[in-house]
């Protein structure tokens, strides 16, 4: 049996909860409160965590959805299988970032966000500390904890994360076009849309296979925020949502076109064909908005539309797939396309503009604040 | 043996405020015929409803001071209503000090005291004056709403009207006013 530091099982317990080794429930307490972490780790401590996460984070991936049998692009070919065939298996490398978030984690009381002393990591996050921040948000969002997350510069730097978890992210403040840039905080007037875009073409180009494992769970994420949103009161965080979501999938669009990946999307077709299948009404959407100034409350209404008036968009690029021929080049790019797009269909589009239409009306805000007294009212 | 000191301060607030809500929405013409066109006749059927027009915008102000602009290049409508009032607060407050030479302070503080209360109701005036004018637009929205509707679905019927013209002789013109539709036989 090997030895460690109580500090050490401690920081070691949080890892083998991010790749689903032990539960949430048993590194809750461990996340909430906060606990004395040994500036460094001896030899046995991460001989454990190096053996943990080279097993852990590939299970996880696959966990995930890396399972699922799925058609993607490869150099513009369709592969189909698993993960693991579809593809030679990524080399995940994990940093001193991610030891540092673990021993963040580990010591911080995550419950007491005003507590919890900034965390400091030097280097940038490299593919497999990637994906480590994004089961690590995940981690604090089932314990109900991730606030510090959400306001921490490394977590608000990732496209990954904010893929995944736009909703925390946006709660604690709205996606400042400069977040997932490079540069310095502070640097507001030099940020440029074009540095986004910059963030999520590292993505797309270099970790899709994060993407790609990861689309179920981003669909299931999603279609989670989207039905949550009619329970959003406050009209300010409607449009911190709805905006962000809008600037997220502005940006990712614009990267999957550009590096011809245009299949990695496949998330949002997931997320819209569910939630558009029963065809609900409008104010499934904006429910709970009922407060605040007609002007506000207009602009919320409008941000709750921001998945569906991104489907335009990927509508768009069916149409394009639709005049593809079956000698052109991009032919079977173009079916596989048109193929994921079969989850929303003429149908669920039509009914996503007539949504739109709705809430983009004169009277959009007045139609909200009756579907919320009528939820009220048996 | 020491003594009380009752200090008393009375405060009056002046304020003119003014609040505004509004929305703003676009009206969706069909390209039926160019887009110059198109503004023309939704500029008719605008003007029929009480705007006026002013270059490219037409304007109506209703009898509540309700505000519609329509941009009639983009087809951007926007609704503002707006009001102001003119608020006198009073307020009295009192307290007791026991130090007669910190009797000043006391005052100035006691007053700064009042001071902030009268803020605090000039700001919740304020905002009832602001419920009221969004009751008072949310009611006016909905039958907006259907008339700038019927302007929209009258233009494009006119417009659909001249389209036919172009193409051939009209023969017959069948509308419905309670569905809306319009059907134009045309000979080419």
């Amino acid at each position: 049996m090997k030895r460690v530091a109580q500090s050490e099982f401690d920081l070691l317990t949080v890892a083998r909860a991010l790749v689903g080794q032990v539960g949430a429930e048993a590194v809750e307490p461990l996340l909430r409160q906060p606990r004395a972490v040994g500036s460094k780790l001896g030899p046995t401590a991460m001989g454990l965590l190096k053996r943990t996460l080279a097993k852990g984070a590939v299970l996880e991936l696959c966990r995930r959805g890396g399972w699922r049998l799925a058609a993607h692009l490869e150099e513009m070919e369709v592969v189909t299988g698993r993960l693991w065939q579809r593809r030679q298996p990524p080399e995940l490398r994990f940093s001193s970032v991610t030891v540092e978030l673990l021993r963040w984690l580990a010591a911080s009381p995550l419950a007491m966000d005003a507590e919890c002393q900034p965390l400091k990591v030097k280097g940038r996050p490299q593919l497999g500390d990637e994906l480590v921040l994004y089961l690590a948000f995940d981690l604090a969002d089932r314990c109900c904890c991730c606030a510090p997350l959400a306001r921490t510069p490394l977590f608000r730097s990732s496209a990954l994360v904010w893929l995944g978890f736009f909703e925390p992210l946006a709660r604690h403040a709205p996606l400042w076009i400069g977040e997932l840039s490079e540069r310095p905080a502070g640097s507001a007037a030099a940020a440029s849309r074009a540095e986004l875009e910059r963030a999520f073409g590292q993505l797309v180009r270099e970790r899709a296979v994060l993407l790609e494992a990861l689309q179920a769970d981003l669909a299931r994420r999603w279609i989670a925020a989207e039905r949550r949103k009619g329970e959003l009161a406050q009209p300010a965080q409607m449009i911190a949502l709805g905006e962000s979501q809008r600037a997220l999938v502005k940006a990712l669009c614009a990267v999957l076109d550009r590096h011809a990946r245009r299949d990695l999307a496949g998330f949002l077709l997931e997320a819209g064909g569910a939630l558009l299948r029963h065809r609900p009404e409008a104010s499934r959407w904006v429910a709970g908005l009922a407060t605040g100034a007609l002007a506000e409350r207009q602009r919320a209404v409008r941000a709750a539309g921001a998945l569906l008036e991104s489907l335009g968009q990927l509508g768009r690029w069916a149409e394009e797939a639709q005049g593809v021929r079956f000698f052109d080049d991009d032919y079977e790019a173009s079916q596989l396309l048109l193929k994921q797009w079969e989850r929303i269909g003429a149908q669920g589009m039509a009914h996503a503009q007539e949504l739109m239409q709705r809430m983009q009306a004169l009277d959009a805000a007045v139609s909200a604040q009756d579907a919320a007294q009528s939820e009220v009212t048996p | 043996m020491s003594r009380a000191y009752r200090i008393s301060v009375a405060e009056t607030l002046r304020r003119h405020v003014r609040v505004e809500d509004g929305v703003q929405s676009s009206l969706e013409l069909l390209p039926l015929l160019p887009a110059g066109r198109m503004a023309e006749l939704l500029c008719a059927e605008l003007e029929q409803l009480g705007f006026e027009r002013e270059g490219q915008v037409v304007r109506r102000v209703d009898e509540d001071g309700t505000e519609v602009t329509v941009e009639l290049e983009t087809g951007a409508v926007t609704v503002r209503l707006a009001s102001e009032t003119d608020l006198e607060l009073h307020r009295k407050g009192s307290g007791v000090t026991g130090d007669r030479g910190r009797m000043a302070e006391a005052t100035a503080a006691l007053r700064a005291r009042v001071r902030q209360d009268l803020e605090r109701q000039a700001a919740a005036e304020q905002e009832q004056l602001r419920e009221q004018l969004t009751e008072q637009l949310e009611r006016k929205l909905r039958d907006l709403q259907l008339e700038l509707d019927g302007a929209v679905n009258r233009a494009t019927a006119a417009a659909l009207k001249e389209k036919a013209a172009q193409l051939g002789e009209i023969e017959e013109i069948s509308e419905d006013a309670e569905s809306g539709s319009v059907t134009i036989r045309v000979r080419l």
